[in-house]
This record gives structure tokens, sequence and C-alpha cells, in this order.
């Protein structure tokens, strides 16, 4: 410490003044950071190894926590519910915004219209948008299953029945595309338009131009909304809780690794195992994400553009 | 021609010739496209647009166009026409006349049918059968008569009769619809229980003039209806006005007839409807006029007299002076009664009970009143008192008024709908009580976290920033790298900790959790700011420095000014973000006093699960800020998203 102490001086008293002032700008930062992340973090990962419940001391044991995760059935049924949330909602909702995006990139009319109608379901909260699916998928008398009954088809129970709960919840997000479809769209929109006529010299016809200008040049945008797509679904709560009544229903088909860790924690109030959850759901996260940045240099085009 | 078919085995050419036989097509190919995309564009913003305009007309409908099939589309309300002078309100039907004309009426008497068969009739084909052979019951018309058809396996069509353990007892559909009829089901009803065992199978039927009376089903139900018009000659009359009952016919449905007590003429009356009726009266006049005696004061029985539109006891007592007054009992509370001088009760009349639900109480006087402040009758408030006790009431027509009625089957009614916004929905969803609390404090609540946070944002934010833009100093390249990592930390982590924390200071359950963090500063929001920063030219900051300005000045008078739009990008995001948030508050936050809107509406569903119409409204009001946010500023949403997207 003495040593670093002394550097300071070597400054000139304007850069000494200067040091002061910026730490004296970013200290509410520092603050913030030591005690709501820093702290945290570290306290996180303490307690992930202990059994924890509030107003107790902690005790520590060992791997026990990441131990039980093996044999309890609610971690499985969650990791698997959540699995299937990220498998269903990412690809396709990536795939709708695109689809959206290359529309609204065309020399078309109005883009200020369309686009706001295409975002607007993005805005709202999703806690009202669950509200809405509750009405509009009842499987008794809600829109839908009114409109599938006049083409002849028997709607199933959507949110109520085990088969069909995630899948509503997956149509949630393959709604709100809002802000895929904004990226995308400036993605699109940096693509230069030469390429394509280079294409068109060539006598591509719009399937070359898609497979070999738009996905190359659009891969690195790609890249990025699968990653934020990954991270945001690992950690779906909203609409699990609200249209699975906060309890999973029905029988534990709706209860997501962040129910299934709120419920440990805030219900059973163990406070120790659910930090465990927390840790695991970052490994999972981080390590799916190093996966596909990995393999990203397989699929990912980033054009060098050294000057 | 010759020589350039010679040519096409030349590559040079023959791609000029493609390129321009492509060129050609170029404009129509082009159309073609943009058609396809105009197609794909307005099938997707439907299907977009569609859940929230569903949720939009929803929340203006009554409840009961809530969960309809088929569904109705426009908030609409039901047409009611009223019963004479009465506020009795009567719904009106829309229905074919004889004439095949499309008429508004309402009803005025109903009969039941169903389809019944002479069991002995059928004795020879009798058959049981294992119920799991035959399927479900469907109402067919066979012949004259509809019947509950059901199909046997490998067999015919046939009509079960009876059980016989797990098996029921069949009849071919053909031989039960030559033997059944469509009777009243209460002339079936009216038979003796006929207990009757044909061969092993038992049935339970009725014996009607030496039949032996089978009730099929299924049940159909004609209706007596009359026009629209007829409703000004209804009047309600007290049950013991009626005598001398007749039967008489409207096409296949008895109507019952009356002569009214103490009406002269040979007029005949037809009953339309009993109806539970209360009096009620103006709430000014009551208060004026009434006033409380000892009910030992009254004599013993009253005189039930009939006023211009109510029916009401009427006592005679000696008040104190020795002069004699005839008063209207109104209420009674233990010892006292409130009453009112017969001439002074000028506003009496009769409500339908289903308009005066959820009274209010007031005592006065030492009697307790239930009254009700917003009390509508014919389009116009009215403040009132509910007096006396119930009356059934029951609505006559004079029999000469009813000349177009006819009867028609019940299912061919449909109601007479005015398209109607109902705002009533937001009123009542917003002021329903959720748990000790209302959407008004959630609002409150929300306003308070968002503001905070707004204000500690910007406190925190812009200093941070500019730090990291452009003051020097030791180890701050690697405290950049810091903040730019904590991004990556993903919150569930820091979740139980955070608790904690809160839990420690005492803070769970208040609102402070929600808005204490944004004054330490956001990793993203200072990105997002430093990079603005760094593109503001540092001439303008150094000669605003040459003219004497320090640090603060700087920032506020050049910097910041030319920052406005990453300013309104930062403050539109973290007034969508902490608007919109659930997570945290759900976990913070427990007692409904500290409730945020997004939280509120939560727990709104969770106590109202099937009230959509309120739910629908309570989403609206709650949606409608970001939505109107949105509007205004779709450009600080959008460059924001780009941004994130892009560089983030």
């Amino acid at each position: 410490m003495r040593t670093r102490l002394l550097r300071l001086p070597k400054l000139s008293p304007m850069a000494r003044r200067e040091a002061l002032i910026f730490y004296l700008c970013i200290s509410p930062w520092i603050i913030g950071f030591l005690v709501f992340l820093a702290y945290p973090v570290f306290r996180s990962l303490f307690l992930a190894f202990h059994h924890y419940r509030i107003g107790h001391a902690p005790v520590w044991n060992g791997l026990d926590n990441f131990r039980h995760m093996a044999d309890d059935p609610l971690f499985s049924k969650s990791f698997g519910v959540t699995l299937e949330y990220v498998i269903g909602s990412v690809p396709g909702s990536n795939i709708i915004a695109l689809g959206i995006a290359m529309l609204l990139a065309q020399k078309i009319r109005g883009v200020g219209v369309w686009r706001t109608i295409y975002f607007l379901p993005s805005v709202v909260s999703i806690v009202a948008i669950s509200v809405l699916w509750s009405y509009v998928f009842n499987p008794q008398y809600g829109i839908v299953n009114n409109l599938l009954d006049m083409i002849g088809i028997k709607g199933p129970g959507w949110y109520t029945s085990e088969t069909w709960a995630m899948p509503t919840i997956v149509l949630i997000s393959w709604w709100m595309v809002g802000t895929q479809i904004i990226i995308y769209l400036a993605g699109l929109k940096g693509i230069p338009q030469e390429y394509y006529e280079a294409v068109e010299v060539d006598g591509g016809g719009p399937w070359s131009k898609f497979r070999h200008i738009t996905i190359p040049l659009l891969s690195p945008v790609i890249f990025f909304n699968m990653v934020m797509g990954f991270i945001g679904a690992f950690q779906v709560f909203d609409a699990a809780w609200i249209l699975g009544s906060g309890s999973g229903r029905p029988n534990n088909a709706t209860l997501t690794y962040m129910l299934n860790l709120y419920k440990q924690a805030f219900e059973f109030g163990n406070l120790g195992y659910a930090s465990a959850l927390a840790w695991v759901l970052f490994v999972v996260i981080m390590g799916l994400t190093a996966l596909v940045l990995r393999s990203s240099a397989l699929w990912v085009y980033y054009e060098t553009e050294k000057k | 021609m010759t020589t350039k078919r010679q040519l096409t085995t030349q590559p040079a050419p023959r791609r000029w010739a493609l390129r321009r036989n492509w060129r050609m097509s170029k404009s129509t190919g082009r159309r073609i496209r943009l058609t396809i995309t105009y197609i794909l564009l307005t099938a997707g913003a439907i299907t977009m647009a569609f859940p929230l305009v569903w949720m939009f007309l929803a929340s203006f409908k009554p409840e009961w166009q809530i969960l309809t099939n088929p569904p109705i589309w426009i908030p609409s309300k039901w047409v009611h026409v009223n019963a004479g002078d009465s506020t009795k309100e009567i719904a009106l039907w829309k229905v074919e006349n004889p004439e095949g004309e499309e008429v508004q009426v309402f009803t005025i008497g109903t009969r039941r049918y169903t389809t019944a068969v002479d069991i002995n009739a059928l004795a020879d084909v009798l058959l049981s059968v294992p119920a799991d052979q035959l399927s479900d019951a469907r109402a067919q018309t066979v012949g004259d008569v509809t019947l509950n058809v059901r199909r046997q396996q490998g067999g015919g069509e046939v009509v079960a009769l009876a059980r016989d353990g797990s098996n029921l007892v069949v009849a071919p559909a053909e031989v039960v619809a030559g033997a059944a009829q469509r009777l009243p089901l209460d002339l079936v009803n009216s038979g003796a229980r006929a207990n009757i065992t044909i061969g092993d199978y038992k049935f339970q039927a009725r014996e009607l003039d030496e039949d032996i009376l089978l009730a099929l089903g299924p049940e159909s139900q004609l209706t007596v209806s009359v026009p629209k018009s007829t409703a000004q000659d209804i009047f309600l009359v007290h049950p013991e006005e009626l005598s001398d009952p007749q039967f008489f016919h409207i096409g296949n449905t008895d109507l019952q007839l009356y002569r009214l007590e103490g009406r002269p003429g040979d007029q005949r009356f037809v009953q339309v409807g009993l109806e539970t009726w209360q009096p009620v009266l103006e709430m000014d006049e009551a208060l004026e006029h009434g006033y409380t005696i000892p009910t030992e004061d009254l004599p013993g029985t009253p005189e039930i007299r009939a006023f211009e539109l109510a029916t009401m006891p009427v006592y005679t007592f000696t008040q104190e002076d020795g002069s004699e007054q005839e008063v209207i009992l109104l209420t009674q509370t233990g010892p006292n009664s409130f009453v009112i001088p017969v001439d002074a009760a000028t506003t009496i009349r009769l409500s339908p009970l289903e308009k005066l639900s959820y009274p209010f109480v007031k005592t006065v006087d030492g009697v307790s009143l239930r009254y009700l402040d917003d009390y509508e009758e014919q389009g116009e408030k009215h403040s009132i008192v509910i007096v006396g006790e119930r009356i059934d009431m029951t609505m006559v027509v004079p029999q000469a008024s009813i000349d177009e009625a006819f009867d028609v089957d019940s299912g061919s009614l449909d109601r007479v709908l005015k398209v109607r916004f109902r705002l009533e929905n937001y009123v009542e969803a917003l002021s329903r009580d959720v748990g000790g609390a209302t959407f008004i404090t959630f609002y409150k609540n929300s306003a308070i976290v968002v503001f905070l946070n707004l204000l500690g944002t910007y406190l925190s934010v812009i200093p941070v920033a500019y730090g990291f833009a452009r003051l020097e100093a030791p180890g701050k390249n690697t405290l950049f790298l810091v903040l730019l990592s904590t991004m990556m930390i993903p919150f569930p982590v820091l979740l139980i900790p955070t608790y904690e924390i809160f839990r420690t200071l005492g803070m769970l359950n208040t609102l402070w959790p929600l808005f204490i963090r944004a004054f330490f500063g956001s990793a993203f929001f200072t990105f997002l700011l430093r990079q603005f920063f760094m593109n503001i030219p540092r001439e303008l900051e150094e000669a605003a420095r040459i003219d004497g300005a320090n640090t603060l000045q700087v920032l506020w008078n050049v910097i910041l000014p030319l920052s406005k739009p990453a300013l309104l990008t930062i403050g539109i995001f973290t007034f969508w973000w902490n608007w919109n948030a659930f997570f945290e508050p759900f976990v913070y936050v427990n007692s409904i006093q500290n409730f945020t809107v997004t939280l509120g509406l939560a727990f709104f569903k969770g106590q109202y699960v099937y009230n959509y119409h309120w739910l629908m409204a309570a989403g609206m009001t709650t949606i409608i800020p970001i939505i109107v946010l949105f509007f205004l500023a779709q450009r600080y949403f959008i460059e924001g998203i780009q941004l994130t997207g892009l560089k983030g």
C-alpha cells in the first residue's frame, strides 16, 4: 500500500487535481460496485457452499448443495422446462424477427407505421401480456380457441394443459420480438447495396442474395441476438409465474428455473441451496455463451476493415 | 437470326442475353415481390396487433360478452325498454314475426316441451346394449320429432330409453320417431309417476290418460313474444288485486289471464311476469319530512294502501295534540320507527331489486337508513332511501294490447344490442380492493419509484460517465474494464445477498429497494453516456475552461445541453424498465400498500381470475403510460436499442 501511495506525488499538481476529481466523479459507482456487486458476488459464492436459512448462521456443507441438485426432482424438472422454453423461444423468435426485419428493409411505404405496430407488443410489461394471454388463450371461451373452432379445429387447453403450458409461454416470446427486429433492421441497413447488385449481375435470385450476402453479413447481429436471447430465456420468470398461478401449474409444467430458485429461496427459505442454483445457472449461461462464441468462428463473418 | 444462332455457343453474348431477359422482367418481378411483401406485412401486423386490440375492446365490454362463442367483437349492451311507468327494464329481443319481418319484441311467457313416447308401443323392439358400444347422444330431427339419437357400433341409429346396469335400453330411432310426439313438459309431469317393467327392463314413466309416457328430451321452449310498443301498457299490481284466473292460448303456450279487483269494466289482464320490488323514496324528501316515533305508538295493523307507484302500509296514529295523522312506515330499527306523513310522501315508488345491490347505511335519528347515492332511473342519477318491505308484484298488460302476440322457439330469439363502450369497467377495476389497496395506490408507488430512479440515474450516471470520458487518472482504464465486465453478471447471482442487504437495512417491504441502487450508477447507462460524451469535441470544453468555468459549470453549460438525445434515451429506458419491472419488486415488496402497478396487476389477476373485463381494463391502464411514452419518443427507443444492439 505504501508504494502505491508514494506513486501519486509523482503526478504534477494539475494531474493530481484531475485524478482527485475523477475519483470524486466516479465515487457513486465505486460505492455501488462494492456494495451491490462485488460483495454480493462473493457472498453468494460463499453461500452456495453453505446451509443457510435467514436469521441463522451459515453452516459449511461443502458440495452438498450441488450434490442435492442431482436427486432433487424439482431441479431436473425446472431445468427441463427451462430448456424447453429456451429451445422453443430463441430460434423461433429470431427467425420471426429476422423475417419481419427483412420485410421492413424493403423499399416500402410507411415504414414508421409498420415498425410501430411490430414493436408495440414489446413495450408493454410481460405481466400485462401474460394477463392478456390468460384471456386470449382461455381453453374454453378464449378467442384463439373460438377462432380455431370456426375452422373446425378443437383447440388445446393451452396454459391449463401440461403439454401446452410451456408452448403457450413460448408464443409470448415469439410475439414480443420488437427489440430483435430493430437490431436486425439496423444490421440489414448496414449491408452495402452493391453486394446485392453484384449478385444480380451474376444472375442470382433472392435466395442466393439471402444465402450468400444477408446471412454472412448479418451473422454478427444474429450471433448477438442469439446470445442475448439465451441469457434472457434461461431467466424466464414473469410469464410463467402469471400463467402458472405462481406455483408452476399444471403439475410443475411451468416451473421454470427462476421460479424454482425463487421458491427455494423465499418460500422454503433454503437460501444456501438457492445461491448454489444461481451459480449453476450462471455457469450454464456462461458455458453456453462460450460455446456459441467458440462456434462463431465457424459461422460468424466479421468484415476485416483495417484502415 | 442465323448469326445469332451461331453465336449462342459463345459464352459472352449468352450472358448478355440472359441479363437482357432478366431485365425485361425486372419491373414485374419487383412488383410481385412488393405485393407479397405488403401481404405478408399486413398479415403479420394483424397478428401482432390483434391481442392488444382484443384487450382494448374487452376492456370496454360488459362481463357477459367476455367469454362467448361465437365471439362478440364490438362492446355493446343489451337494449331494454321500460315497463310502463315503472323503472323495471325489460329485455328486448329480435325475432322474425309470423309475417317474416324482423321485429323487436319482449317475452311474456314460455312453455317448455319435451319429446315423449308411449312405452307400450315400443315393447317389441327393446334391446339392452353395453353403454360403451354407443356414441354420444346428438339431437336430431327424425320424422316429426327431435330425438337424442345415438349410433350403435355395428348397428343403426338408436334412442336410449333407460339404464340397465351398465347397459342402456335402446330402441331403433325410426320406431321411436313413429310413436313419439312433442308435448308440454308440465303436461307430461302432471301425470302420475309410474314405475313400469317391460320384459326385464324397468322404466320411470308417467301415466297420462291411460298412456304410459316416457319423456325422452331434448327439451325445447316456446316463447310468447309481443312487439316492443306493448311495453308502455304494462303496469304493476299487487298479487292481492288479481282475481278470477283463467288460461288463454297464444299458439301452443298458455298465458294467465286475470281480472283486477276494483277496476271497472270487463277488461282482462295478462300476466307478463313476477318480480320482487322494493319501495324507494327520494333521500331529500325522507330527511326533510320523515321523523322517528316509538314503534309502540303505532296502532296494531296497518292499512295496505296502493299509491300511484307503490303499495305501502299506512298507520293512523294520534299525535300529542290529539289530532290524527296518517303516516307511512318507512323503516324500523329496534324500538324506533321512521315514518313520513302520507301527504309528504310524493316520491315513493318501486324499484326492481337488481338495482339496489350493495346499499350504504347511515344512522339518522335513531334508525338505520339504507341508501344509494347513484341510483339510476331513466338515465338520471338519484339519491334514494330504501324503505318498507319487499313486495312481489305482478306485471300485467291489458289483454287487448297483446293482439299482435305470437309464439316462437326460444332459440330463435336474439338480444337487441347497441354499441356501447363500457367505461365503468375502468372505474370499477381501479376502485376494486386488492387485498387492502387499490390501483390508485399502485400508481402512486410506481410514479414514486420511476421518479426516484430517474433522479438517481441522472445524478450518478452523469458524473461517472463524464469522469470516464474526459478525466485522466491512474487506474482509470482498469476501472472502466471492471465497469464493462459487471454488465455480464446475471442478476440471479446477486439476488440473495442483495435481499440480505435490504433486510439488514430494514428496507424490505418498502419502496427503497426499488430505487436506491439507481443512485449508485448503472454500468449500461454509464457506458452509453460515456460514448456520447467522447464524441463531443474537446475544443468546446476547453473554450469554456479558458473563460474560467469549473468542471461542474462545463458539465452543466457545455456537455449536458449537447447530450440531450443520450440523456433522453437513458430517461426513457429507466422509465420503461422500472414501470414494467416485476421480479425484483415481487421479491423485495410483500405489503400490498407498497405494490407497483405491475405487482398490483399480478395480484389483481390472482384475486379476480375470471373477471376478465376488469383484468383487461386494469391491464390497459398499466400499459397506457408506456404506450404513450413510446409514441412520443419512438425515435429514442429505437436508437437506444440500436446502440445497445450493435455496440454492446
